[in-house]
């Protein structure tokens, strides 16, 4: 096996397998929504509050940034969070979950043309929900306690293209499919054992198409100013081949700024805005979204920090408040054909009724074969 | 570098474990559908419900009942025993016989069931002719049971008696069964009773060739009857042939003496012992069983089972999940008895339904049963839960099902329920289920 070989052969493994397993944190303020949507960012960008994201090749929120990238490269990302419940008045609650938020493979295709695609995660729908309650069965209150859960998610699947039109414009465009599925169980257990159990189980697969578009200009060789925007078709519900529910989804863009303020610091920030009210469903809001960030050091070890504040999409009354800090280092190896990152990121969500805080380690692997 | 990869390792797997369940805060935090459980009685769908006699005999059953309650019931239990050879061959080889001479005998019957509240329980043994056979009825073998009894145990008495310490008594009988027998009592006349880890009672009977002669015209065959006394409640459940190792049994202790006819030794004297197993037994009873009407009768002598057919409603099987089914029965009147004749019925799916011929499917795992309770006329709540799940999930199911008494034809006792054919008390089934959850909607 060559190293080339050997350098593919995770991202393509989790090609192949990613898709089912692949999520963002999720979050119990995405339960009645569509989802907790997922961060298209990678380890690097994510150390640096999300503000590198619009910059960085592996992240895969714009497109035209895939132009950076020269040599045939892949990254994959890994986190994993440990999430504090905290609801008003009830009983908090810590879970746990690992993801593997995105892989991004990019190569050029041309002098001036650069191709890339992977996967992120659209929509989380992993959650789980224990609920006791008393219910009325035939005059005599009976204990019964259900837990819901879900397990999957909505994966972004993107190919898109890269196009330098001149020292100072990058232009790219990409085209996503929006496929998935979640695992579904609903069990009723009842305190007195002559009543069985209840378990239903579901499989639901979603599908969408989408598309982006972004622009890249070089205005000084310190100055890079970003902007993107992409559109989906509805978001499709179906269980055994039938279509249980349509949901529009919303429209996103956003910008970015990024100075190189020497050979060794950077420092970016990034704006975004999402329309999820066009979802129509009770309790969603327009979100958004901005990041600031740095990277100083050294390019193979390099040292991050970053902060982000922004909204999220479902929650009762006003939309629940999201923001975090977030710091990170690198390394390369292998004379540059590798690289990795790790980073941490503390999280808070906010909204009525219920808080959430999260710490998630980030690892990023980057290969250069 | 190994400790490092293990280490690595370790927090690995540490990591992937996954706990994503929190207790949910609803309604804000929790999926917008929920899971919907409903309760329906449903009073016509138990149909073409009938009862037939005749499936086992008292004589086929795995219990004997011995009953007195006056005014109630009077069951009586009895058994013949196998032959006995009067004479013995002596010596090997030798065709010359010297006859037996009997020292004493040991009758065992062993109580399976007994009332643990009743006081003064006295078990009396009758001496029968030996040509009972299952043509005797109640009024043919009334003459024995109301002679003088050969023999009586005062059950109630051994059992509050302290156990035996005589250590060759107590090695003796302890060695029938090291590992079954809990304590050991004997009376004064040496009659013996064994309390089994299971709490069932074996009573060894002594008794005399004056009280059980061996007769050489009957072959040896004996046939005693059992009577049962008790201040109150007076009825005890005997194992049966049918039951294996609770029957009865009669133990023949004899000797005989070996003629010496070459040296000039005097003759010498060789002990034995025989068990001879039943040949027959049964229990009647007095009033009989009354005949069959048009409710639904379940259990007596000879034993009667319902037959339950189910017009399951479409709608069960389309994206429902039964939790409970129970099938409601009122009594039409109280089962007669003492309370230690409390039994159990129980719900068997059929193979086919052939009506009174229907094959009972005993080896399913879809049975329930329910304990009915002498003199309650309460109505009868039987489970029957996993059937009708069964039911469900199986479209072409045959669904009716066979009550029936466990053990059959081992008492008098009988239960009659109202059948469909009394609409104001009919069979009913109530029904507890969760409709499909409604999947991949926010």
């Amino acid at each position: 096996m060559t190293p080339l070989h050997r350098a593919l052969a995770l991202p393509a493994l989790l090609l192949v397998v990613g898709p089912s397993v692949i999520a963002a944190q999720s979050s119990q303020f995405g339960i009645q929504g569509l989802g907790t949507p997922g961060k298209s960012e990678s380890a690097r960008a994510r150390a640096t509050g999300g503000a590198f994201a619009p910059f960085d090749p592996f992240s895969p929120l714009t497109d035209a940034v895939l132009a950076d990238v020269r040599r045939l490269s892949a990254n994959i990302a890994l986190t994993t969070s440990w999430r504090t419940v905290d609801p008003t008045g009830g009983t908090q609650s810590s879970l746990k979950e690992t993801r593997f938020p995105s892989l991004v493979v990019v190569g050029p295709l041309t002098r001036r043309i650069t191709i890339g695609g992977g996967f992120t995660t659209y929509l989380d729908r992993s959650y789980g929900v224990l609920i006791k309650d008393t219910i009325d069965i035939g005059g005599v209150p009976q204990p019964v306690t259900d837990e819901i859960t879900s397990d999957g998610a909505i994966t972004d699947l993107r190919v898109a293209l890269a196009a330098r039109l001149g020292r100072h414009l990058t232009i790219g465009g990409g085209v996503h499919r929006l496929s998935g599925s979640t695992r579904e169980v609903a069990q009723r257990t009842f305190g007195d054992t002559l009543y069985r159990s209840s378990t239903s189980r579901s499989e639901v697969a979603y599908g969408a198409n989408g598309a982006s578009v972004s622009v890249l200009l070089d205005l000084f060789q310190a100055l890079r100013v970003s902007g993107w925007a992409r559109s989906d078709s509805k978001l499709r519900s179906d269980i055994a081949g039938k279509t249980i529910a349509e949901h529009d989804l919303p429209v996103s863009y956003g910008g970015g700024l990024l100075w190189r303020a020497g050979a060794e610091a950077s420092l970016a920030g990034a704006v975004s805005w999402n329309n999820w009210s066009v979802t129509g469903l009770p309790n969603s809001h327009d979100t958004f979204s901005w990041s600031a960030g740095l990277e100083i050091g050294k390019f193979g070890a390099p040292f991050r920090l970053g902060a982000r504040q922004g909204l999220l999409p479902w929650g009762v009354g006003e939309a629940p408040k999201e923001s975090a800090l977030s710091a990170g280092v690198a390394r390369q190896f292998s004379g540059g054909r590798g690289r990795i990152d790790i980073g941490v990121e503390r999280l808070e969500r906010t909204g009525t009724g219920m808080k959430e805080h999260l710490w998630t380690m980030l690892l990023g692997l980057t290969v250069r074969p | 570098m190994k400790r490092r990869l293990f280490s690595f390792l370790l927090i690995a797997a540490a990591a992937c474990t996954e706990q994503p369940t929190a207790p949910g805060v609803c309604p804000d935090f929790c999926p917008g559908s929920s899971i919907q459980a409903h309760d329906s009685v449903f009073a016509t769908i138990i149909e073409r419900d009938s009862s037939f006699r005749g499936y086992v005999q008292s004589f086929h059953a795995l219990e004997l009942t011995a009953t007195d309650v006056p005014g109630v019931v009077d069951s009586r239990a009895f058994f013949s025993t196998d032959t006995i050879m009067p004479r013995i061959q002596a010596k090997v080889g030798d065709t010359t016989t010297v006859p037996k001479v009997v020292d004493s005998l040991r009758l065992r019957c062993v109580i399976v069931k007994r009332p643990k509240n009743t006081t003064g329980l006295k078990l009396r043994v009758y001496r029968l002719p030996v040509t009972v056979d299952s043509t005797s009825d109640f009024a043919s073998l009334d003459p024995y049971f109301v002679a003088a009894p050969v023999d009586s145990v005062d059950v109630s008495h051994l059992l509050g008696a302290p156990g035996a310490t005589d250590t060759a008594v107590v090695n003796y009988w302890r060695n029938l069964c090291p590992v079954c027998i809990d304590s050991i009592r004997v009376d004064p006349d040496d009659n013996v009773l064994l309390t089994q880890i299971d709490s069932t009672l074996l009573i060894y009977v002594k008794l005399d060739t004056v009280q059980a002669p061996l007769s050489a015209a009957d072959t040896g065959r004996l046939a005693f009857g059992w009577r049962v006394a008790a201040d109150s409640f007076a009825s005890v459940g005997l194992g049966s042939s049918e039951s294996g190792t609770d029957s009865p049994l009669l133990r023949w202790f004899y000797h005989y003496t070996i003629p010496d006819t070459v040296s000039a030794t005097p003759d010498s004297v060789a002990s034995k012992d025989k068990i001879v197993p039943p040949r027959f037994d049964n229990f009647v009873f007095n009033p009989p069983t009354p005949a069959i009407d048009s409710n639904l009768a379940i259990g007596g002598v000879p034993s009667a089972r319902a037959v339950v057919r189910v017009a399951l409603p479409k709608f069960l099987h389309d994206s429902i999940d039964v939790v409970r089914a129970t099938l409601l029965l009122v009594p039409a009147n109280a089962a007669q008895g003492t309370p230690s004749d409390s039994f159990r019925i129980v719900a068997y799916p059929v193979l086919g339904d052939l009506g009174a011929k229907s094959p009972v499917n005993t080896g399913s795992l879809f049975t329930d049963s329910v304990v009915i309770h002498i003199g309650s006329t309460d109505t009868v709540r039987l489970e029957l839960t996993s059937m009708v799940r069964a039911w469900t999930l199986d479209t072409a199911a045959v669904t009716t099902f066979v009550l029936l008494q466990r053990p059959e034809a081992a008492s008098y006792t009988e239960a009659r329920f109202y059948s469909s054919r009394a609409p104001a008390f009919r069979p009913a089934l109530r029904v507890t289920y969760v409709t499909r959850y409604a999947f991949g909607r926010p």
